[in-house]
């Protein structure tokens, strides 16, 4: 009886440590395309500076 | 009296409107059975706080602040084989849930050369502060929403901008979709 609830925490440990695993490598993938995407608007910017596009910026 | 309790009922649900989220509308999701590929991450505070509990890799101490402290990531970027695969209304759907007071557009570039338009919202509290973020980046042969959910300074825009100094290898988008926590 013991030995059984001893391997299902084990159990339950493991799986919360992969999904927590998992939801590490969504964090980062979206914190770089959240990235990418303000870098893209960052240069659209700049590009309107320079009259190739139009735009309304207020950062 | 019955004035009363109506006036009563519309202050009780005022900040439940101020705080609703946004809602990715299921017709994005129509357009994963088009695109030749597919990102979608939905993560919410509960799925955040398990991920920062395992964020202790060289590099991972400013995601993991700033992850500690959001409510909800979500991601949904499609890209196209050939262009005109989504619509102006596709686009509107969240568009038009982005309205003052509550959001504000803070950027917003539009490209008639090469046809790609950026759109950066805010979403501030009642203290003026950041409390979401969303970007809209539609080209045309691919269209990206990223809502981020929960308050946000300048430093973490430049944190995230910077991409966090994290390895490029750390995480590529899923061939077709990724789903790890429900919303």
């Amino acid at each position: 009886m013991l030995t059984t609830g001893f391997g299902y925490h084990t159990y339950e440990v493991r799986k919360q440590e992969a999904e927590a695993r998992a939801a590490r490598q969504q964090v980062l993938l979206a914190l770089r395309i959240a990235g990418s995407k303000l870098r893209l608007a960052k240069q659209k910017v700049k590009k309107v500076e320079m009259g190739e596009a139009t735009s309304e910026n207020k950062l | 009296m019955k004035r009363i309790l109506m006036v009563l009922l519309g202050l009780a649900l005022a900040p439940a409107a101020f705080a609703q989220e946004i809602k990715l509308p299921v017709d994005l999701d129509k357009l994963a059975a088009k695109a030749a590929e597919t990102t979608e991450v939905t993560l919410n505070g509960r799925t955040l706080q398990l991920a920062a509990k395992f964020m202790n890799d060289e590099g991972d101490a400013e995601a993991r602040e700033l992850v500690k402290k959001l409510k909800g990531i979500y991601v949904r970027s499609f890209e196209f084989d050939k262009e005109g695969e989504y619509s102006q209304g596709d686009v509107e759907s969240i568009r038009s849930q982005l309205k003052s007071p509550v959001w504000e557009k803070v950027v917003n570039v539009r490209s008639k050369r090469d046809g790609e338009n950026a759109e950066i919202y805010f979403k501030t509290d009642n203290t003026d502060r950041i409390a979401g973020l969303v970007i809209i980046a539609a080209d045309p042969k691919e269209l990206t929403i990223v809502h981020i959910d929960g308050p946000l300074d300048l430093s973490d825009l430049e944190k995230i901008g910077g991409d966090f100094g994290v390895p490029r290898v750390e995480a590529r988008p899923a061939p077709r979709s990724a789903k790890p926590g429900a919303r």
